[in-house]
């Protein structure tokens, strides 16, 4: 009994020392400059504000992830991005799940109209508006990119996996944001 | 260990986490990469 009493007492304390830290550090980080991997961040200050005319966004295929930032309510995470047809491409899965309503809140903000935001890729900020587009042939570039860069599918992607990406778009369990320039 | 010293306990430790994590170079960073491996490991 004494055993089991002692044995519970370690396993509290070890819940009671990983919840705090994990509520601090999110803490810490809704203050940050950017995002980390786990954890949302705050408002992105540091690098340069890019101005002028769009840049070529074919350079993101070989960029895994970056940093995005909402400014309503001001917070920024780091997400999959993708390129087609000259346009980029930011894509929130889960979003028919009990779980993708509790963590993608951001997804749910742009689409009710707080879709203006801040990209930063190398250091560069860039000013968008997330614009949600849920049907139509542009989405076929975008399921075929989200597949081979993603998803593991061999490029170019075959149209199995094309229809089957674009399902989910189109179901509504992921949701595709164009970041237009603003 | 009485439920008294117990509570103690755990609130030093809560105390001295997050002391750690805020004000210790290198301490956050390492929770989360612990963090990192552990959900790489687990995911499925």
């Amino acid at each position: 009994m004494k055993t089991i009493k002692i044995i519970g007492q370690v396993v509290g304390f070890i819940v009671v020392i990983f919840v705090m830290a994990l509520v601090t550090l999110r803490f810490q980080y809704s203050k940050a400059d950017g995002p980390s991997i786990l954890f949302p961040g705050g408002e992105m200050t540091s690098g340069e504000l890019h101005t002028g005319p769009e840049p070529d966004w074919s350079f993101t295929d070989e960029i895994f992830t970056v940093d995005l930032q909402l400014n309503e309510p001001m917070a920024s995470r780091r997400i999959f991005i993708i390129e087609s047809e000259g346009k980029i491409y930011v894509v929130s899965g889960y979003m028919r799940s009990f779980l993708g309503r509790l963590w993608k809140e951001w997804a749910f903000e742009a689409d009710a109209g707080n879709n203006e935001g801040v990209l930063r890729i190398n250091g560069i900020r860039y000013p968008r508006r997330l614009v949600r587009i849920s049907e139509g042939d542009e989405l076929n570039g975008v399921a075929a990119k989200l597949a081979t860069k993603y998803g593991g599918a061999q490029a170019p992607a075959s149209d199995e996996a094309i229809r089957n990406t674009k399902a989910s778009f189109e179901s509504g369990n992921t949701w595709v944001f164009e970041l237009q320039p603003r | 260990m009485t439920l008294r010293n117990y509570c103690l306990l755990c609130s030093a430790g809560s105390i001295v986490t997050v002391l750690a994590i805020l004000y210790v170079p290198g301490v956050a960073d390492t929770f989360e990469s612990i963090l990192l491996l552990f959900l790489m490991t687990n995911a499925n």
